[in-house]
């Protein structure tokens, strides 16, 4: 009996998976709050279980002036609310996550 | 005497006395005897290796040891240890004792335990989670120089010859089974190992318990 390899197993995080795009939402002014929700969560992939920090931004439109507020209990949500008619308009929300790890 | 060959015989004697040193009560007053061994070859006697005299630590015991590793020796063949007074006390010329004696070596009986391994060097393999490397591991092989070293395994031939075919296993060195995310074939001539590690709980980096994997293979 003899040894005959040493495996060591390590781990180098090669991309974070983001949330899936949602569907196009139409809101109706006036109308109730529409929540919007970002998922999945992004993730390390692969799967080393690294504790990551997540900088969360995100970007209500072109000029950040959509009628959405973020959701504060909850960074992957926002809520889609306005009585204002001069906010008709196309708004591309944007979720940003500036993420910091150490190996 | 009778020795298989590349073994030792030892014959323990007393050193033999004399008439002077029974008349006396001295043992040695005609000297210390010395002691010659030779081969008798054709009714001649000629020099030989295979025999020493030695003291040991018993007053007045000697030790005849014989022994050959030469197949060639092989046979019966006719000793005489010849016990000698010294030669230099006046001009004395002292009368000899021979003693005949038979050596017979024997072929050696086959001993396929004898045969050494030749381990190969360790290696270390480094692997990412979610890779899928594969490496041949090296096997031990039967060393040469072992497999004629003495006469007990040259004596392996034939009938005899060792079985020199191989099976191998693998286990971590600790847990007694391969990790889960490690396959082997175990077939002598693929020695594959192929490695999947897929989750945290296999790394070896973030496990102070378990900085590596160690597998050993018989």
């Amino acid at each position: 009996m003899w040894d005959a390899i040493d495996i060591t197993v390590s781990c180098e995080i090669e991309r974070i998976d983001t949330p899936l795009k949602p569907s196009d939402i139409t809101y109706n002014i006036l109308a109730a709050a529409v929540p919007l929700t970002m998922a999945p969560a992004f993730t390390q992939w692969p799967p080393c279980d690294y504790a990551i920090t997540h900088a969360l931004t995100w970007t209500l439109g072109a000029s950040n002036n959509a009628p959405a507020t973020v959701t504060s209990a909850d960074k992957y949500s926002i809520s889609i609310q306005t009585n204002d008619h001069s906010k008709n308009a196309i708004y591309q929300m944007t979720l940003t996550d500036v993420v910091t790890w150490t190996d | 005497m009778s020795i298989e060959c590349g073994q030792t015989a030892n014959q323990l004697f007393l050193n033999p006395t004399d008439s002077a040193a029974l008349a006396q009560g001295e043992s040695t007053i005609c000297g210390v005897r010395s002691y010659t061994v030779k081969r008798i070859v054709d009714g001649v006697d000629t020099n030989q290796t295979w025999f020493t005299v030695t003291s040991t630590s018993v007053a007045n015991e000697k030790k005849l040891t014989g022994t050959t590793s030469v197949e060639a020796d092989q046979g019966v063949h006719n000793m005489v240890m010849i016990t000698s007074l010294p030669t230099t006390q006046g001009n004395a010329v002292y009368p000899t004792m021979r003693t005949l004696f038979t050596f017979t070596v024997l072929p050696a009986t086959c001993d396929c335990t004898l045969l050494n391994w030749d381990i190969p060097t360790k290696t270390t393999l480094n692997v990412k989670l979610t890779k899928t490397p594969t490496t041949q591991l090296a096997m031990a092989t039967v060393n040469e120089a072992s497999k004629t070293a003495v006469p007990a395994i040259r004596s392996c031939v034939g009938a005899l010859a060792c079985d020199m075919t191989s099976t191998i296993s693998l286990v971590e060195k600790s847990l007694l089974v391969l990790p889960n995310f490690v396959t082997f074939n175990n077939d002598v001539a693929s020695r594959v190992l192929s490695l999947a590690p897929t989750v945290s709980n296999q790394m070896t980096t973030t496990n102070p318990n378990k900085p590596k994997y160690t597998l050993t293979m018989t």
